[in-house]
């Protein structure tokens, strides 16, 4: 059947169409040329004023696996507040930073998001977050395996493995977990942290390994290139948290040799030490550094205010930050010689200086960026806030008035030190296509989404186009996911299953051998219960594999930015 | 939302005999995981003949018995003991549900699937779950919401640990391998010669483990033993000569060689801390390790998942945003760990159908009652007397393919299907349930 979204004002960067009106056909769930002939439409939808998307892309944000079901089990208090009866569409559904997998789906589908990405896979925890995520409904869903604490790589590191052999690991590690990209949280510190180390700086030799978190990060950075994964290392830096990290983290930019690197949730990392409290906003130094360095590329972990709980890998900084905990209460977890997982309660208040000026530091981020292909509108959902406050963001982002207004209602210090009220920069809705569209797509790897050209899968968001960009972002008119009528007026109107994101590079299998070797030796694991194969993703809830090209970065935007 | 997996394929299809009555030779399947304890020790070689199932290599009592004990086909569908066809009795037991007005699903032995798809019908039916192993497990899911929790997994504790203690549990009972496979072995960071384990309780203590030290309490003492073991570490122990009839040197050494191990694990199963308010002492050993971890590393490890509560359990949380023990009650979640066991239930006789699942032992019988009850059971399970409905059903890990955590609740296997026989999935039928119910209820 022919569907045409028509007479709508259409925001597509990716194929540099700002604003004009264009016609919109799908046919079987993709995007397709208007046909030739007396092809009528079978369903039409007159959206005439409005503004259409494609589908938007959240790059990082912890939906899955085990520290989610942690943060839920930790949280009750959290489920019981927010409460879903089920409907005729929809299951029953509970949580608001920790939301239930049928919350997650339906909340991010009311707000015209049709693609997910959990960032920090425990490649051990696999099956589990591929099981929990098969769970999240309608949005398609992809992940990021964690490396760079886990006991075999830093052994290959120790001993000077050859570069052939890590790459094969990495790989090896992509398939078998099924996830698109590959993430490392406080390289070696994770591991470090096992053996007592309360941190671990970026030139500072581990414990036991002996390698510094620079090499981990220069060794994984060049194996996804190696392989043409398209997405970059994702990085979760060393520092998270600390104040003066800001130099650590431009120290990581300067050290990445020109590889790619994804700097994720880089607000937690942008921190100084100058004023009278010790505390101050790196963003300014981040944004220059970023600018100069068109290899790099950050989402902003954007914090706004009220009660969350904040989920990690980086098990030094969440125990470090323990005492924090609101409610008192955390988790801190070591995993099966792979990785750890932290997780500490939080309620971000405007009236608290750190946590005023750390929603100022991510705004500025966001502002002092100038290219958007290269920043990601993130809240590194749940740690900075729920992903449910993004309509908020693009309206901070798009409307300095609103931002100014709320800006002086934050502690006063925290304003006085924040440049932020000097920004006078206002994101366009072409801008935040780019940034949570065309900008992840491009930045996975994913040729058919984020854009509206033919071909393109039919992920398509309408918005009526109000003034108020929150109301207008929180309910979109018209939701599509591959074709399908899922959400209207911000309420779920159908529900299906969504596929998953996955990269395969070549490889060769005999690092199986080893690997097997270790598993069985010290994991006490057979390898071969390891993998996980498409059939049993299938199971998992997925509805089917989408395997992405390895053919390494794609090209810079075919179409350049306008000028802010 | 999605098909179940009971009659997926299986790597090991083509190996074994289609027909259990073909003669043809046994077939050995290697790196079996095995579902019948929370370590899922997946190293098993299983040799499949006609006759059954055996256990061939790697196993243990408890999975020798249970991988034993599987009659090829199971009996037939019954209806208040007779038999029946599958059809009539989910028909049944369709009747039962769509006129019942609070209905329970406990047992819950079963796998992914299986627990899903009794969600979505509990849920349909403002049913409540629960699972036969929620009262050990409730002691462990009170003190990680009221404290949270300091953990570690298997592979952890194999390679790190140079002290374990053992609080209240000789282990080995619920979890045969325990010590071969993760508290001793081959380890990257610590030899076996250096590993040091305490016991601390009431347990008997396994002759097998050497050197091993054992500081005698009632399990309901502990609390207080690590409790005063706290104190000792951060020097706030009052003067007391004895605590519990642990005398205050045997206490002080303990503490000592808690803070000097590198890598410390302090394990119990909340099943054998069988005592009123166990959560309490629990907390108190989480506290204990908490205090620990300000010097030095020292984790906790709560041993569970047999028969699958910690499976039960991952689901229900990520479904419902609850652990088990949760009321669907007006199609809203809603969890209260004693006014939802079914124990609880039954004596202040507040519901009207159970459905009973118990799909790895079929010792694991319901409870008696004269609510009408729906047993989805493993082949040759006895029930007296005769349940409104019993329908044997496929053994996860081997009569079906299917997901299950390991104890440490990090890891999940994917079990394989084994034996050939034609035993449906406990989802397969909790589903066909389910939609003869929205069918009985449509008319």
């Amino acid at each position: 059947m022919l569907t045409v979204l028509k007479g709508g004002k259409v925001y597509d960067p990716a194929n540099g169409v700002d604003g004009s009106v264009r016609d919109i056909h799908v046919r079987d769930g993709v995007i397709v040329a208007l046909p030739a002939g007396g092809d009528r439409a079978g369903a039409e939808f007159d959206v005439t004023g409005k503004v259409v998307m494609a589908g938007a892309i959240d790059l990082h944000t912890h939906i899955g696996g085990g520290k989610v079901n942690l943060a839920r089990a930790l949280l009750p208090e959290d489920q019981r507040a927010h409460r879903h009866p089920h409907t005729a569409h929809t299951r029953a559904c509970t949580g608001h930073a920790a939301p239930s997998t049928f919350a997650t789906g339906y909340r991010y589908a009311e707000m015209g998001y049709t693609t997910c990405f959990e960032p920090a896979i425990v490649p051990v925890n696999a099956r589990h977050a591929h099981l929990e995520m098969g769970d999240i409904p309608i949005v398609d869903k992809g992940g990021y395996a964690m490396l760079g604490n886990d006991d075999f790589l830093l052994r290959l590191l120790a001993e000077d493995a050859p570069r052939q052999a890590i790459n094969d690991y990495v790989a090896w590690t992509l398939d078998a977990t099924q996830c698109i990209g590959i993430k490392v949280v406080n390289p070696g510190g994770i591991s470090a942290f096992k053996f007592n180390a309360r941190k671990l700086d970026l030139d500072e030799a581990s414990p036991h390994y002996r390698v510094t978190p620079r090499r981990v990060l220069v060794v994984l950075a060049r194996a996804l290139h190696d392989l043409g994964v398209p997405h970059p290392l994702h990085v979760h830096g060393c520092n998270l948290g600390v104040p003066g990290n800001v130099d650590t983290t431009l120290a990581t930019i300067a050290g990445a040799e020109g590889l790619p690197l994804h700097l994720t949730h880089v607000q937690f990392h942008s921190y100084g030490t100058d004023g009278e409290r010790g505390f101050s906003s790196g963003a300014a130094r981040i944004a220059e550094a970023v600018n100069a360095h068109p290899n790099i590329s950050v989402d902003v972990g954007q914090v706004m205010f009220g009660q969350t709980v904040t989920a990690s890998g980086d098990t030094m900084a969440q125990y470090r930050n323990r005492r924090f905990a609101h409610p008192k209460k955390t988790i801190t977890m070591d995993i099966e010689c792979e990785a750890g997982c932290g997780v500490v309660p939080f309620r971000y208040r405007d009236a608290n200086f750190v946590n005023a000026l750390q929603w100022a530091i991510g705004l500025e981020t966001f502002l002092l960026v100038a290219d958007p292909w290269r920043v990601f509108l993130t809240t590194d959902h749940p740690n900075g806030a729920p992903f449910t406050s993004y309509p908020h963001l693009v309206r901070l982002l798009m409307d300095r008035t609103f931002r100014d207004e709320r800006l002086a209602l934050l502690h006063e210090d925290a304003r006085t030190a924040s440049g932020l009220a000097s920004i006078r920069r206002e994101y366009s809705l072409y801008e935040i296509a780019i940034m949570t569209r065309a900008g992840p797509a491009r930045i996975l790897g994913l040729r058919d989404r984020g854009h509206l050209g033919v071909g393109a899968a039919a992920d398509i968001t309408v918005y009526d186009d109000l003034a108020d960009r929150e109301a207008m972002f929180a309910r979109p008119a018209l939701v599509f996911k591959d074709g399908v009528l899922v959400a209207r007026d911000g309420a779920i109107v159908e529900v299906t299953r969504g596929a998953t994101h996955t990269v395969k590079p070549a490889f060769d299998r005999s690092i199986t051998g080893p690997l097997g070797a270790y598993f069985e030796r010290y994991r006490g694991m057979k390898l071969a219960n390891v993998p996980i194969d498409a059939e049993e993703l299938h199971e998992c809830g997925s509805s089917r594999l989408l395997v992405h090209e390895c053919a390494g970065r794609r090209a810079v935007p075919r179409v350049a930015p306008p000028r802010p | 939302m999605r098909a179940p997996f009971g009659d997926a394929p299986s790597p090991v299809h083509d190996m074994i005999s289609p027909n259990p009555s073909d003669p043809a030779p046994p077939r050995l399947v290697s790196d079996v995981p095995c579902p019948f304890c929370g370590l899922a020790c997946d190293d098993l070689a299983i040799e499949v003949a006609p006759s059954g199932v055996r256990v061939a290599a790697n196993g243990c009592a408890r999975s020798r018995r249970m991988f034993g004990a599987s009659s090829p086909n199971g009996a037939p569908a019954r209806i208040a003991g007779t038999p029946a066809t599958l059809a009539d009795a989910i028909a049944a037991a369709a009747a039962i549900l769509r006129d019942a007005t609070q209905p329970v699903f406990a047992g819950l032995a079963t796998d992914v699937a299986g627990v899903r798809a009794t969600l979505a019908l509990a849920e349909r039916l403002g049913g409540v779950v629960d699972h036969l192993g929620s009262r050990a497990l409730m002691r462990n899911v009170r003190v990680l919401q009221d404290r949270g929790a300091l953990t570690t997994t298997f592979a952890e504790v194999r390679n790190r640990a140079d002290l374990i203690v053992v609080a209240g549990t000789d282990v080995v009972s619920r979890f045969p391998r325990f010590f071969e496979r993760v508290a001793f072995g081959d380890a990257m960071f610590v030899h076996d010669r250096e590993r040091e384990v305490v016991f601390v309780g009431a347990q008997a203590v396994p002759e097998s483990i050497a050197p091993r030290r054992h500081i005698r309490c009632d399990n309901d003492a502990l609390g207080e033993v690590f409790g005063a073991v706290r104190a000792l570490c951060t020097g706030t122990m009052p003067a007391r000569a004895e605590v519990c009839g642990v005398p205050r040197p045997v206490l002080a050494d303990l503490a000592q060689r808690m803070q000097n191990a590198r890598y410390g694990v302090l394990v119990w199963a909340a099943a054998d801390l069988d005592f009123p308010h166990a959560d309490l002492a629990i907390d108190a050993i989480v506290a204990c390790v908490s205090t620990l971890n300000e010097r030095t590393r020292f984790s906790s490890l709560p041993l569970g998942g047999n028969e699958a509560d910690v499976t039960a359990n991952q689901v229900c949380l990520w479904q419902t945003g609850f652990p088990l023990r949760t009321s669907f009650a007006g199609g809203v979640a809603e969890h209260d760990a004693d006014r939802y066991a079914l124990e609880a239930l039954l004596a202040h006789d507040e519901i009207d159908a159970l459905v009973w699942i118990s799909s790895f032992d079929a010792a694991l019988v319901p409870p008696s009652t004269r609510v009408p009850t729906l047993v989805l059971g493993r082949s040759g399970m006895s029930v007296a007397p005769a349940p409104a409905v019993q329908i044997d059903v496929a053994t996860p890990g081997l009569d079906q393919a299917g997901h299950f955590f390991r104890g440490d609740a990090v890891v999940a296997l994917r079990l394989q299907r084994i034996a050939r026989t034609d035993l449906p999935a406990a989802a397969a039928v909790v589903d066909r349930i389910a939609a003869a119910v929205e069918r009985a209820r449509a008319c």
